[in-house]
């Protein structure tokens, strides 16, 4: 059987499981809190951004970045970096 | 709201910075009751616990005699200030006074005052040398334990103990502490034995992160209320300095099943690891409330007060889960006591 590899993209977006993301509280200041564990972290308006499209069940870096874009009206370029960099932090906190 | 007026004993109000007994939170509680209005009677085993010199939360406060002193002696003590001060419930904090108070409980019965206590059967559950069994009840895993008479035997322990360090040294009433080496096993293995008695616990250490819940047992299976917390930091004890309440399912699904299991009656810590894949492992069950059981209290779902309704026999629905997200943070203060006061402790044995 012929099974394709992840690219190198999907593995630097890999985000947490979406049950992890579902559970965060998010408050609009960009603090975040997991009822299960008890932990928190801050997001910056970018991140925060990028945890509510998670919730809403958006996983890949072009739907992710696509809605930044909009959200932002800024050059979907510019933001790609930003989303990898964040699914790193989150793969960081929830490891 | 016509609140129910009823005086409670409390032990255990030492407060100390490092390891709080739990007493001072519990009258806290029940000073926050919003069904009753409780008068506290606070009862110490040291002139200098702060509980014997906060008003505010006892409003009058006595010496005991140590468990240790024999229990006729403790329950003429007890028999006297109930002449003194009649209290209707006596809710001890501490781990050493409870087989004392539990073989008193009849006679506590006979003289009007009402308890929420497990059963010297219960208590044997949950000794910390019989966690698999509990474990496996509950539906958790549980850490490998043996139990150790002579420090010698420290170094004959099976292989698999041999390569898996940390261990964690405990007394089988109190104190633990992680090791790395046999050298600070034999050290611990001493300072315990020496403190709290054979055999000593060696378990394998349980990696993740701690969580607790506390919660009130009906005496029929039924786990009355929960709150379940996640320390956010600890004194050099371990204990928390500070904290957060969170949500888990499956702590929760564990204590309801532990509950019934055991028909567990009164209040009781459940302590676990919390491994990265959600694995969670039974360290400890604790039979009364923990020292941060204020914050049962700060997040409306007092437990404390329920004990007393329950221990007065009165119809308990289940308490609403406690929500997540709300923290605690400890903090030491001085209480300024006068030379009388003080001596009237030491003379009296009371302060009111």
């Amino acid at each position: 059987m012929n099974h394709a590899l992840p690219s190198l993209t999907d593995m630097a977006t890999e985000f947490p499981p979406h049950q992890t993301i579902a559970r965060l509280a998010l408050a609009a200041n960009g603090f975040v809190f997991d009822p299960l564990t008890g932990a928190s972290f801050t997001a910056n308006t970018t991140g925060l951004a990028i945890l509510q499209f998670l919730q809403q069940d958006h996983r890949s870096l072009p739907d992710i970045t696509a809605l930044l874009a909009e959200r932002f009206e800024a050059p979907e370029s510019a933001l790609e970096h930003d989303v990898i960099e964040f699914a790193a932090r989150l793969r960081d906190i929830f490891r | 709201m016509n609140r129910r007026s009823v005086t409670v004993a409390v032990t255990g109000i030492n407060a100390r910075p490092d390891n709080p007994g739990p007493g001072l939170a519990v009258a806290r509680c029940l000073k926050a009751a919003t069904s009753l209005n409780v008068r506290v009677i606070g009862l110490a085993y040291d002139a200098f616990d702060p509980g014997l010199y906060l008003p505010m939360w006892c409003d009058a406060a006595y010496l005991l005699p140590y468990p240790s002193a024999g229990e006729e002696a403790y329950r003429n003590r007890l028999a006297a200030l109930h002449t003194q001060v009649p209290f209707d419930v006596i809710i001890p904090s501490l781990d050493a006074e409870l087989p004392t108070l539990i073989r008193l409980a009849p006679w506590l019965k006979e003289q009007g005052i009402a308890t929420l206590l497990p059963s010297a059967a219960q208590i044997q559950l949950r000794a910390k040398d019989r966690l698999t069994e509990l474990a496996e009840e509950s539906g958790l895993e549980a850490p490998d334990t043996q139990s150790v008479f002579r420090e010698s035997a420290l170094h004959t322990l099976p292989e698999s103990f041999q390569q898996h360090w940390p261990w964690v040294i405990k007394g089988l009433f109190y104190d633990a502490k992680v090791v790395h080496s046999l050298a600070e096993a034999s050290q611990a293995f001493n300072d315990i034995a020496g403190a709290w008695g054979l055999p000593v616990l060696v378990q394998k250490f349980a990696p993740g992160e701690e969580i607790n819940l506390t919660g009130l047992g009906d005496g029929q299976g039924r786990l009355i209320g929960a709150v379940m917390m996640k320390k956010r930091a600890v004194t050099e004890k371990g204990k928390a300095w500070a904290g957060i309440s969170i949500h888990d399912e499956a702590l929760l699904t564990a204590a309801r099943r532990l509950v019934a299991f055991t028909q567990w009656q009164g209040p009781l810590e459940v302590e676990v690891m919390r491994s990265p894949q959600g694995k969670l492992t039974l360290i400890e069950v604790n039979p009364r409330f923990p020292a941060w059981i204020y914050l049962s209290a700060g997040l409306g779902c007092n437990l404390p007060e329920a004990l007393v309704h329950a221990a007065l026999g009165e119809p308990l629905t289940e308490l609403p889960p406690a929500a997540p997200g709300t923290l605690f943070i400890r903090y030491a203060q001085e209480v300024i006591i006068s030379l009388d006061d003080f001596a009237q402790v030491v003379t009296a044995g009371e302060i009111r």
